[in-house]
């Protein structure tokens, strides 16, 4: 462990020492020029008891001791060497400045570098969230004295003159050489064109908005994308202003954009702007045409590249994932709306792990197709969870470091740093950050035993003093992902019982965005998301699952069915007393005894106990496995009250289990056809109220107005259920329903003068609303209406079994 | 469409060159300029060209946008203005067809809360700026007009004049970039419409209807409890709610019907005098229906095959039912064909007697006398050999000769008298008395017609052909 130097006069000393820094000690007619920055930076500073700062310590290692490894996250801080000398090593199988360290490497390659008083390191992981790349230590035989500086210091830091611009060209420094880096790798190229191409090239970093080029422009540079995407438009409009009338094209990182210029002149054919945060390598073209090597390799590299356009949804697609910026998402959880139960366990399932729920079911919601081949849609639901971003923006403006990039790579809040302030709350652009009490929160919710009715709510969080920031951290820290774990796993998807909440890596589960990707992308330093989902998933696993039930199902029904039907209910297969009354009776007790494993199952959310999908499969193959043995030993004949009144509370959990089924399989399709985007049914009664309260305030405002019969025709109480077989049928959007029903009251609507028909329209279209949002109740409230009577009928039936087989044991045992 | 020239110190980016027709400025990433503090307002300012200028318009009610130091609300932009949005200071430059802004941020070590939220005309009190004081003091005056006047106006904000129509034109066109520029996605018409609330307290935390937890577990309880006291009661009150079905009448009977007695007391309908807690069933069975007149035992042969009372006496069959009448079904469980059951005796596989493999087949519901074995017929100790017999001689013989001797009378099947035609009148019917089944046979059918029971009895020293049970 090195040695802290608390001296405040030393720090302050290696500050001025440094030159870099030293503009921070600077003084100016008596007092220093960054007063508050510099009481923050090096004494900390309390302000109504929060503790902000500091961000400097002055440390010296030990002679041989390591003072950053290759490999590891968690670039938060960079260190200023100040007395002595540090060793850089580099660890064997390193691409050197692509930064992808070995973590395997033991055997480092010899001492690379030295560094000296003065000299800076570890900054590039702070900068591009990088993997630290190179271990430096103190030399063997004499230790070293470093100013290790925090992330918050970076942005005080900036201020001073010389610092912030020799800290951007040190990151474009090692963007340039990491890209061409990654371009010797993939073309490949010879270590001289390497060096040829690093020096004719420019770096460049560019934010959303910016005009690449335009169409007509001649074409000067080549442009090969590191990250972030470009966007061709053949109008030259504003793209979302209405006037790109073609599908949106996209070309994705390790893409080259203007190969055609390169032999002869040419001119750009369209306008290429920036959806995002990019960063790019410009080759000039004239320099590039005096190194024919060069020149031939990247030609022949990049020249056939001639990406045809997509089919609309597919382009469509990729705009939304792009432009919503979920497409740069490290670790993406996201919702298939069509498995999706809206059952809420996954916010349920975070609630337990964490004490507050950080998912809540509201986001970002996209449509786009299955799969580049299928016609099929998927309504996908991005809900406010943190994606972990490459470059968050919430760790920018922390004035603590509180919220910093943790080991595996995921962003994670350090709640005794943290005073609350909600900045990172306030500059997430997904609102994935949340304040809660400090104070531990209320334990996790138990209703108690014998509460039939359901639990109020966990309280809102009312105060703004004395809280703390919370987000999603992929359950780091928990139960759930001992360290070391060789794939994570995450509360929310352990327990969604159908499968349709995932945690994926957007480059991977998303085809259409896999395909925008050139030759030079490569994944080396992306953070790493355990536990992601290719497109396929677990669909083997499912079917296999499905498989394997329905084997089951058959073999016993046909065991068991053959064996009655040879020697009748009462007689035995063998010899002995264990005929097929006793068989199919144990069949279906262990069925029930494997069934009734689900709701134990379902209550445990801190620790993993297999995947809730694969419970809920086998809880429903086990029940119909077990209903047809017990359906068989029932027999024709009524056995008396009690083994009648078992029978059929048995057929009632059977036939409510089988009712749910079908309600999950059918319902969210409904659903995800007509609600245009995913919505809480708490939301969706609260725009019934306010739809109701519309139309009646319209209605009493200006009733002389309205024809009456009118009027009722429009807002007859169930025109939902009438009306919900055809909107289905048709697909119909909202906007399209509105605009049947004027049709329909056409006469009504015309007739009368401007502000009548004015009045009328804004009823029919609340009235259409109101009914779509009637339906869409419905169809969430089908999707629990069975479960309260299977649960009570299953209570029922076990008590009665209970009763039964006591019975049974004592007439076989007297 | 104009073009914006965007050079930005605060942060590591290269000059950005966006063409918009009007530049949104706001902390929200949709915005064209984004600005991402606290103190900016989700979309905070716009400029616009109108004719050679270049107009600032703010749009933000809760924050103010400063134009060398004044709040604006909507005014011409001359060279060298500075703005400032937040603690951004924008400083403002015209190039060819295009306005650039030079973009540079104040920043406060302590976090915003620590800050007012809105920004005074002193831009001095806060911590260090960037940019020299001196200079932002040249720029505080009125700026040179371009094209457009400047003034104050009632409420002490720079303003600029426009023509009615053109400031409505602009209310809109503001309106819908700030609608585009705030979401990340398209609110639809089926979402409610929520307050949002204010400041820091937007980001606090908000539970959801899902995390609304039925007790499941409580269902289960209830269930069993109610169950369970309902069966308590039914086991004091209602016994026969466990029952699998009536009891027969000869056990529901309060008093002995059979003379003479086969049981020692009526059992009056009542469940514990089979179904104890202690000892089997069967030996309540035997420990009732032991009378003189009555041994309930089981043949030995039985016995040793492991069959006691259950295995072919049943109950709870309904009132009508007659424990004591077994159907053939009971005995020909074992005693068939192909059975597989072996005798315990012998050793031999049973085999369905009398209409099988041996002894009496039935044809067109009669019996018919196929003819019987030497081995048979030395078992019941008949003189000489079968084959000496005619078959009328064999069947006469085996009823009445050798161990059936002095057991039968003629009378037995002659019933209608044994002079002339009166010898084989009913005769046939007579046998089906002791030898005939119905094909469906049941235990509740009358006691006339026989089964293997009317001959073969299991109970009382007597195992061999024994007519008991026989009603007159």
């Amino acid at each position: 462990m090195p040695k802290e130097i608390t001296r405040h006069r030393d720090l302050l000393d290696a500050i001025s020492g440094i030159g870099a820094l030293r503009a921070l000690t600077a003084e100016r007619d008596g007092h220093y020029e960054y007063e508050l920055d510099l009481e923050v930076v090096v004494y900390g500073r309390n302000y109504h008891g929060k503790q902000v700062g500091p961000y400097v310590r002055l440390l010296e290692y030990a002679p041989g001791e390591e003072i950053v490894r290759a490999g590891d996250w968690g670039g938060n801080e960079f260190y200023f060497v100040v007395a002595g000398r540090a060793e850089v090593l580099i660890a064997a199988g390193d691409d050197g400045a692509a930064g992808v360290a070995g973590v395997a490497g033991t055997t480092d390659r010899p001492v690379v570098r030295e560094l000296g008083a003065g000299m800076q390191f570890g900054e590039m992981s702070v900068l591009a969230g990088n993997r630290r790349a190179a271990t430096v230590r103190a030399p063997a035989g004499a230790p070293v004295t470093v100013l290790e500086v925090r992330r918050p210091a970076l942005r005080l830091l900036r201020k001073l003159p010389g610092f912030s611009e020799s800290l951007d060209s040190a990151y474009r420094h090692y963007g340039l050489s990491a890209t061409v880096n990654d371009v010797g790798v993939s073309v490949p190229l010879s270590p001289e064109l390497q060096a040829r191409l690093e020096k004719i090239s420019r770096f460049r970093v560019l934010a959303r908005g910016h005009v690449l080029f335009r169409a007509g422009d001649p074409v000067k540079s080549l442009y090969l994308l590191r990250s972030g995407w470009v966007r061709l438009t053949s109008v030259s409009g504003v793209p979302g202003e209405g006037g790109a009338e073609e599908a949106p094209f996209f070309v994705g990182r390790g893409s080259c954009l203007g190969t055609e210029g390169i032999m002869q002149d040419s001119f750009w054919d369209r306008q290429g702007s920036l959806p995002g945060r990019t960063e790019l390598l410009e080759i000039p073209i004239a320099r590039l045409r005096q190194l024919p090597d060069l020149r031939e390799a990247l030609r022949s590299a990049f020249g056939g590249e001639q990406r045809q356009p997509e089919p609309l949804p597919v382009a469509r697609a990729q705009e939304a994932l792009i432009e919503t910026g979920l497409a740069d998402g490290n670790n993406l959880l996201v919702m298939d709306m069509d498995l999706c139960v809206r059952c809420g366990n996954c916010s349920l399932a975070c609630h337990q792990m964490h004490g507050h729920s950080r998912l809540q079911r509201r986001g970002i919601s996209i449509e786009r197709p299955r799969s580049l081949t299928q016609v099929a849609r998927q309504s996908l639901l991005a809900p406010s969870v943190c994606l972990h971003c490459q470059d968050p923006e919430c760790l920018t403006g922390c004035p603590t470091g509180a919220i910093s990039r943790q080991q595996d790579g995921q962003v994670d809040i350090d709640p005794q740093s943290c005073i609350g302030c909600a900045d990172c709350a306030t500059q997430c652009p997904y609102n994935a950050i949340s304040m809660t009490p400090r104070r531990s929160s209320d334990g996790p919710l138990d209703p108690g035993l014998f509460n039939l009715f359901s639990t109020t709510l966990p309280p809102a969080v009312e105060q703004t003093e004395d809280l703390v920031a919370v987000k999603c951290n992929l359950c780091s820290g928990t139960p759930l992902n001992p360290p070391g774990v060789a794939k994570r796993a995450y509360s929310c998807e352990e327990n969604c019982p159908t499968g349709a909440l995932r945690r994926v890596e957007p480059r991977h589960y998303f085809e259409e965005l896999q395909r925008l990707e050139g030759r030079v992308a490569r994944d080396g330093n992306r953070v790493i998301v355990h536990g992601s989902t290719p497109p396929a998933g677990d669909k083997r696993e499912v079917r296999l699952t499905h498989l394997i039930g329905l084997a089951l199902t058959l073999l016993t029904t046909a065991l068991i069915g053959q064996g009655i039907w040879r020697s009748g209910l009462d007689a035995s297969p063998g010899s002995g007393w264990l005929d097929w009354r006793w068989i199919t009776g144990l069949i279906g007790l262990g069925g029930i005894a494997g069934v009734m494993a689900y709701p134990v199952r379902r209550r445990i959310y801190t620790k993993r106990r297999g995947p809730l999908r694969y419970w809920l499969l086998a809880h429903s193959y086990l029940g119909v496995i077990g209903g047809i043995a017990l359906l068989l030993h029932g027999g024709v004949r009524s056995g008396g009250l009690l083994t009648t009144a078992l029978m059929i509370t048995f057929d009632l959990v059977i036939l409510t289990g089988l009712l749910g089924i079908l309600l999950y399989v059918v319902v969210p399709r409904l659903l995800t056809r007509i609600e245009e985007q995913p919505l809480l049914l708490e939301d969706l009664l609260a725009r019934r109220d306010e739809l109701s309260a519309q139309i009646a305030a319209d209605l009493a405002g200006s009733s002389p107005e309205l024809p009456a019969n009118g009027v009722r025709l429009i807002l007859g109480p169930l025109r939902w259920l009438s009306d919900l077989p055809g909107i289905l049928r048709r697909r119909e959007s909202l906007e399209q329903s509105i605009v049947r029903e004027e049709h329909l009251h056409l006469a009504m609507v015309s007739a009368g003068d401007g502000a009548s028909r004015q009045a009328f329209q804004r009823l029919i279209r609340s009235a259409v609303t109101l009914r779509r949002v009637d339906a869409l109740i419905a169809l969430h409230r089908a999707l629990r209406l069975w479960l309260a009577p299977h649960v009570i009928f299953t209570s029922i039936m076990l008590a009665l079994m209970v009763i039964h087989i006591l019975q049974v044991i004592y007439f076989e045992t007297r | 469409m104009s073009r914006f020239e965007l050079r930005r110190k605060d942060l590591n980016l290269d000059p950005l060159t966006i063409e918009t027709e009007g530049l949104t400025i706001g902390r929200l990433l949709g915005n064209d300029l984004s600005l991402n503090h606290p103190m900016v307002s989700r979309t905070h300012a716009g400029i616009r060209q109108i004719e050679r200028d270049f107009w600032i318009f703010n749009l933000s009610e809760a924050n103010g946008t400063l134009l060398n130091g004044h709040l604006v609300d909507q005014a011409p932009l001359a060279e060298g203005d500075l703005l400032q949005i937040g603690p951004f200071f924008l400083q403002v430059r015209y190039g060819q067809d295009s306005l650039s802004l030079d973009i540079e941020m104040t920043v406060n070590p302590l976090p915003t809360s620590s800050l007012t939220a809105a920004p005074t005309a002193d831009t001095t009190d806060q911590s260090t700026v960037v940019l020299d004081p001196a200079q932002l003091m040249k720029m505080q005056r009125a700026g040179k007009d371009g094209g457009g006047t400047r003034q104050l106006s009632p409420t002490s904000m720079l303003t600029g004049l426009l023509a009615p129509a053109d400031a409505q034109a602009l209310k809109i066109f503001w309106e819908k970039r700030k609608r585009e520029a705030g979401k990340l996605s398209v609110p639809s018409p089926l979402r409610p419409r929520q307050a949002q609330r204010a400041g820091k307290a937007q980001f606090n935390w908000l539970p959801t209807r899902d995390l609304e937890q039925s007790s499941l577990a409580s269902l289960f309880i209830w269930g069993g409890i109610v169950v369970g006291l309902l069966a308590l009661m039914a086991l004091f009150f209602r016994t026969s709610a466990y029952s699998p079905g009536d009891l027969s009448l000869a056990h529901a009977r309060r008093e002995i019907g059979v003379s003479p007695a086969v049981a020692t007391h009526p059992n009056a309908g009542s469940c514990t005098t089979c179904h104890t807690t202690t000892g089997r069933i069967e030996s309540n069975c035997a420990a009732c229906h032991t009378t003189p007149a009555f041994d309930s035992s089981v043949s030995a042969v039985h016995q040793q095959a492991g069959i006691g009372c259950l295995q072919c006496h049943g109950e709870h069959q309904g009132g009508d039912f007659r424990p004591a009448l077994l159907a053939n079904a009971a005995c020909t469980r074992c005693h068939r064909d192909g059975g597989g059951v072996v005798s315990a005796r012998s050793g031999a596989e049973l085999r369905s007697p009398h209409g099988g493999s041996f002894g009496y087949p039935i044809e067109r519901g009669l019996w018919v006398w196929k003819g019987i074995s030497a081995k048979e017929w030395q078992r019941r100790e008949l003189p000489g050999d079968p084959l000496q017999f005619t078959s009328k001689e064999q069947f006469h013989l085996v009823h009445l000769a050798g161990r059936q001797q002095g057991r039968s009378r003629c009378t037995d099947c002659h019933v209608a008298g044994l002079v002339g035609e009166a010898l084989t009148r009913d005769t046939a019917r007579s046998c089906a008395a002791c030898h005939g089944v119905a094909p469906d046979d049941s235990a509740k059918e009358e006691a006339e017609v026989p089964r293997c029971i009317s001959c073969h009895s299991q109970h009382g020293e007597d195992k061999q052909l024994r007519a008991s049970l026989r009603r007159p």
